[in-house]
């Protein structure tokens, strides 16, 4: 069973995310801002992260920088979720480290389907 | 008049007062030696008549008594009047009584024609007829001619003083004139003087001083008023232009966080609906899925009108960024007609699609032209029922440009003349009823409109109410990237000039002499080398600049442009400075030669081993250098891999920027291919890593990247790298042409020997 830690800072957004991920037989693990995300992906050692970008104490990109650069969780693969419309976000996020992005409102299939794809890769290395 | 037009003020004041007074003291002066010359006649025309009255009185004796010899006598006297020059004396009955003539005077003149008493003037006499009386019977007659000199000399003297007082009057009214000409000109020449500090430093606090209640001085003043107000003007201007970029920036920020604000709610709306009827699946309670889905449905329907509203706000704040890249046109219309099926059965539509085999592809931003074809037929399937929505994709040539034409009609309920005119304005559709009973913001066609016309074309209409509606989509095939052609070509936007290939081992030669330019191109290619001539300076510099040849002879002596200059010209192009220029040549000048910026030195006439084996040093090593590639992608490096191999080149990799450095430094490549964003080390920080070392600085980059290159990217990578590609945007060849030109150039300024 996958373990995937959700860092998201609104409630419903959070609640929402894991029951659904659960109802699929994910396990899932929160933290609600980035560096309550870094802490838990450093003890929990998840088999992905799904970063929300505007977190309080800690901003999802900065958090992605740190947990890429540092030796135990550099290798977790991170999606981005950012409900920001601008462009230029996607890349941003690939410049921070992300290894997908998706942007809110969440298209849950479409979530499924990176998430699926990512984990199968990290499996198959 | 065209040279005193064009004369400063102050000399045109100058000459003025000068010309003025001049023309003032010569009337003057001609007025009184008119005068005095006329009383000078007069006081004449008297001496000459009381000299002959004197002689007529003496004379009246002689006449009376017929006594000649006297007559004579008395005539003789007139010697002591040295201006006249002959006398006669007639007697009662018209016949000569006595003559006398100047000793100067040759001959004898015959006597003048007795004339009545008076005088006359002629060129160069004055005649005075005089009659002699005795009790008033008449003797005779005298006559006395007297010549001009004397009005000739005072007329003569008087034009000397004349001169004289013109001259030392002029030079009074110059010295004079220029002094005051300062009253007037002063005051204008400040102005003019201000008027160009103010244009030239752009400073309108500059006032002009005033020193004169005058004409002028209220030109000062008016100028001056009008200063201020540019400077109130220029005051207020800013202040609002820093408002309105404040409020700019409040806007976009604003834009932001609603986009977020807005999103996050629905996020929940729409999920939480969803999972609501996931669990009404699970627990076989079907019941309240319906109305679930008219929530959901609702949801996505306020999420569509948002994206409206923002994609709208986005194009009016000029945030809206296109991302240009190139696809299939079929597939992105297979695309959208997918999408929009359940819409068009919706109404009982048919959709029907027509376009040729071979539509292939276009470049624009793939996102806004699915937007766009999905907007105009969703609003066709709305407003149509039980009729036949058509999508006709067909390109037209027109000035000079492939563009994509994709018509969308319907047969549905059309639009007035009056509706068409209300049509791309924002919020208002056709009819206010309309929105009730079709819904919608009515943006979608002024949001396509705006996507199309950023793209570089245009959404054209025709309806007719009752009949149906025929929108025109028209897009460039090859859409120009945004601000492409104001850009001016710098580093990384090469001409396609520059991109022609170089030909291996070129040598350009460049010589007006026939004779000579054909014996170097017979030895030369003898040699293996590709020749191509240059008859004068010119064409050789812009031969140079399309061959790129691995070097160029330079004869010196040459018409218009000689070979100095085509010298000079070469080392101060930074494209061409690194090409060796051998100087070949009959004028003995090696130091000018090298201190120019040649590599070699040959005099005429050339030995053909020498100059054979010159040039061989600047022949290309035929094994090339080594290509390193930094992508994280590993698909991509293997792609790129097999691309430059075909080509011949050896290729080593680098998952990113910090292999990549490592890579360098065990073998220094001869270009760089390089990614942009990639983990650990990205390309930006490659780039300046890479520029940090003197050695590796040379070494040509080119970046080949799937991000949105900005204008500050850019800027960051300026004078870094040789050329940008988009990765998906550039075909294998592009890539190929710009390693083989950048490697070409690499070798071009790095010659073995």
């Amino acid at each position: 069973m996958s373990k995937i830690l959700v860092v998201e800072d609104n409630e419903m957004n959070r609640d929402m995310l894991s029951r659904r991920l659960q109802r699929r037989g994910y396990e899932v693990i929160m933290a609600l801002d980035g560096s309550e995300g870094i802490e838990m992906a450093t003890t929990e050692n998840p088999d992905l992260i799904l970063m929300d970008m505007s977190l309080p104490v800690i901003d999802g990109w900065e958090a992605t920088r740190r947990l890429k650069s540092a030796p135990g969780t550099g290798s977790i693969p991170i999606i981005a979720l950012t409900a920001h419309a601008m462009a230029g976000d996607r890349e941003k996020a690939m410049e921070a480290g992300c290894d997908d992005y998706d942007s809110k409102p969440i298209e849950l299939p479409r979530l499924l389907s990176k998430i699926e794809a990512i984990l199968q890769k990290k499996n198959s290395e | 008049m065209h040279f005193f037009r064009d004369l400063s003020i102050r000399r045109k004041l100058t000459l003025i007062i000068m010309f003025t007074s001049s023309v003032a003291l010569l009337l003057a002066c001609t007025a009184f030696i008119v005068l005095d010359l006329i009383s000078f006649r007069q006081s004449m025309v008297a001496n000459l008549s009381s000299l002959a009255e004197s002689i007529g009185i003496n004379s009246s004796a002689a006449l009376a008594f017929n006594v000649r010899g006297s007559g004579s006598d008395i005539l003789t006297s007139l010697r002591a009047q040295p201006h006249v020059v002959s006398a006669y004396i007639f007697a009662a009955d018209g016949s000569l009584f006595a003559t006398y003539q100047r000793g100067d005077q040759k001959g004898k003149p015959a006597p003048p024609q007795l004339q009545q008493p008076g005088h006359y003037f002629d060129k160069q006499y004055l005649h005075v007829f005089r009659p002699v009386n005795q009790d008033g019977e008449r003797l005779g007659t005298i006559y006395i001619q007297s010549d001009l000199e004397q009005i000739h000399s005072r007329l003569r003297r008087y034009l000397m003083v004349l001169a004289g007082i013109m001259l030392v009057s002029s030079g009074a009214a110059y010295l004079l004139s220029s002094r005051l000409q300062r009253v007037v000109s002063g005051p204008i020449l400040h102005l003019a003087e201000i008027e160009t500090r103010v244009h030239e430093e752009n400073d309108y606090s500059i006032r002009a001083t005033k020193d004169s209640n005058d004409e002028l001085g209220l030109l000062i003043d008016g100028f001056n008023e009008m200063l201020q107000r540019i400077q109130d003007r220029d005051v207020q201007l800013n202040v609002a232009k820093d408002k309105a970029e404040e409020a700019n920036r409040t806007k976009s920020s604003f834009l932001a966080n609603m986009s977020h604000e807005l999103r996050t709610p629905m996020n929940a709306i729409l999920g939480y609906s969803e999972m609501l009827m996931e669990d009404a699946e699970d627990t076989g309670n079907l019941e309240p899925i319906p109305d679930l889905k008219k929530i959901n449905a609702a949801g996505k329907h306020l999420l569509a009108l948002i994206n409206d509203i923002l994609d709208l706000s986005k194009i009016e704040a000029g945030k809206m960024e296109l991302f240009t890249e190139a696809f299939e046109i079929s597939e992105a219309v297979q695309d959208v007609v997918t999408t929009i099926q359940p819409l068009v059965a919706k109404n009982s539509n048919k959709l029907v699609v027509d376009y040729g085999e071979d539509l292939g592809a276009m470049r624009a931003d793939l996102t806004r032209v699915r937007q766009i074809l999905f907007n105009l037929l969703s609003n066709a399937s709305k407003f149509t029922e039980k009729g036949t929505i058509t999508l006709d994709i067909s390109s037209q040539m027109r000035t000079g440009e492939e563009w994509v034409l994709f018509k969308i009609s319907d047969t549905g309920i059309g639009m007035t003349p009056e509706q068409l005119g209300k049509l791309f304005q924002a919020f208002s559709q056709a009819d206010v009823s309309t929105t009730r009973k079709y819904g919608g913001t009515g943006l979608g066609l002024v949001i396509s409109r705006r996507f199309s016309q950023m793209m570089g074309g245009d959404i054209s209409v025709e309806s007719e109410p009752g009949k149906g509606s025929t929108f025109t989509v028209q897009l460039p095939r090859d859409m120009k990237e945004p601000g492409e052609k104001e850009e001016a070509p710098d580093a990384t936007t090469e001409t396609v000039e520059q991109l022609e290939l170089p030909a291996e081992n070129t040598i350009l030669v460049i010589d007006d002499e026939e004779s000579a330019r054909e014996l170097a191109t017979r030895v030369l290619t003898k040699e293996g080398f590709n020749v191509k001539t240059a008859s004068n300076g010119e064409e050789g510099l812009r031969l140079a600049k399309q061959l790129r040849p691995v070097a160029i002879t330079l004869d010196v002596l040459m018409p218009n442009m000689d070979g100095w200059a085509v010298l000079k010209a070469l080392k101060a192009d930074p494209d061409l400075t690194g090409i060796p220029v051998i100087l070949v040549t009959i004028v003995e000048d090696k130091q000018l030669g090298y201190s120019l910026g040649a590599s070699d030195y040959l005099t005429k006439p050339v030995d053909r081993d020498q100059l054979a084996g010159i040039l061989d040093k600047y022949r290309i090593d035929d094994k090339p250098s080594t290509v390193l590639l930094i992508d994280d992608d590993a698909s991509a490096r293997e792609m790129m891999r097999r691309i430059l191999e075909k080509e011949g080149w050896p290729v080593k990799e680098a998952e990113n920027g910090a292999v990549a450095l490592h890579r360098v430094a065990e073998e220094r490549p001869g270009l760089i291919l390089l990614d942009l964003m990639m983990p650990k080390m990205n390309g930006f920080e490659f780039v300046s890593e890479l520029h940090k070392r003197e050695e590796w600085r040379s070494i040509p980059v080119v970046v080949v990247t799937g991000k949105d290159v900005t204008a500050e990217d850019r800027e960051r990578l300026e004078g870094h790298v040789k050329k940008i590609l988009l990765k998906g945007s550039h075909s294998n060849e592009d890539l190929v042409t710009a390693v083989r030109n950048a490697v070409g150039m690499g070798v071009a300024s790095n010659p073995k020997g």
